[in-house]
């Protein structure tokens, strides 16, 4: 986490956040490689509806420049929704298709009204062995393809291809794109931003970061521990 | 019949006093009769502590102990919320 020790990041978060941490993954350690491992940063409202998220590590500059980005569309939205708490999500989740559109270069259509959720007391949810209910896996809201009144869309669109964790998302009408992690964070904040973090880390964590949700400590596996042994020992 | 019991009885309580002889003898010249550790057991430095803070684990970030702390910071402060999600074991650089 070499973006959280810069100074400048600090002075920001310190600032204008209230931070904490928790663990909800693990990873393998299998002879000296990790396998697995990862890290994703909400930014919040005061009672726990996601602002928008950072999937995997990012350097200082990308962290200050989104925490920027969530202060002062925060700001934006207070005054434009003036206390309505629906129009403050729908500016929220607007924003969010627009980055989508604006840096990745492909378009969906921002869901600005949430559907009556399923009963989660009832007899018939899944739990865990805990008792919990499972951390539900949202679906993404359907691409529209790519924004043809911008044209530097297809650049944008080549570029993606470097960015970390991109991988073939399908459009509605089955044309084939690329999309990387935080792009996909910009759709699925499109579509459930304002949410509450116990609904939507599961689908960061699972569906983008691509790793297995868990508290299990890290286990750590040596599959031939004779073979190094024997080296040390000539 | 006696009397190799109490010969034993008194072998007995010599070898004992034997004993406790050489353990005085060994605090006397100085030396410790518990094994010293191979390594002196380093002093971890604590961590940063501000108002309502549980330290910034090597970070430039003061963090709370959890998110709802954070909320009710942020609440009362008038702040948004950030929180980390992390596999592994954040204080371990190696495991982050």
């Amino acid at each position: 986490m070499n973006a959280l020790a810069n100074d400048e990041v600090g002075k920001y978060l310190n600032e204008y956040f209230a931070s904490s941490f928790q663990k909800v993954a693990t990873f393998r350690i299998v002879g000296a490689q990790k396998q697995g491992g990862n890290v994703a940063s909400y930014f919040c409202a005061p009672d726990g509806r996601v602002l928008h998220c950072v999937a995997g590590p990012v350097d200082a500059g990308t962290l200050l420049r989104e925490a920027k980005w969530v202060v002062e569309t925060t700001k934006k939205a207070m005054e434009e929704a003036k206390d309505d708490g629906g129009k403050f999500k729908a500016y929220f989740r607007k924003a969010h298709a627009e980055r989508l559109k604006n840096e990745h270069g492909l378009t969906v259509e921002a869901v600005t009204f949430d559907p009556p959720t399923d009963d989660k007391d009832g007899a018939l949810s899944y739990r865990d062995p805990s008792g919990r209910p499972l951390a539900p896996q949202l679906t993404l809201p359907p691409l529209d393809g790519p924004d043809v009144t911008i044209r530097a869309a297809r650049a944008l669109q080549t570029a993606e291809g470097k960015a970390a964790g991109a991988r073939p998302v399908f459009d509605r009408r089955g044309g084939r794109w690329v999309l990387g992690n935080q792009g996909r964070v910009h759709m699925l904040m499109a579509a459930h931003s304002m949410n509450k973090i116990e609904t939507l880390y599961a689908t960061v964590f699972e569906n983008i970061l691509n790793e297995k949700i868990s508290t299990k400590p890290v286990e750590v596996v040596t599959p031939f521990p004779w073979v190094h042994s024997r080296a040390k020992g000539g | 019949m006696l009397r190799r019991l109490l010969f034993r009885v008194a072998g007995l309580c010599l070898s004992s006093a034997a004993g406790l002889a050489v353990c005085a003898a060994s605090e006397l010249d100085g030396k410790s009769p518990v094994p010293s550790p191979a390594r002196p057991i380093a002093k971890q430095p604590a961590p940063k502590k501000d108002e309502g803070g549980c330290g910034s684990h090597g970070t430039r970030v003061e963090f709370h102990d959890t998110p709802s702390e954070a909320a009710k910071i942020a609440k009362k402060e008038q702040k948004l919320v950030f929180v980390l999600h992390v596999s592994g074991n954040f204080e371990d650089p190696r495991f982050t």
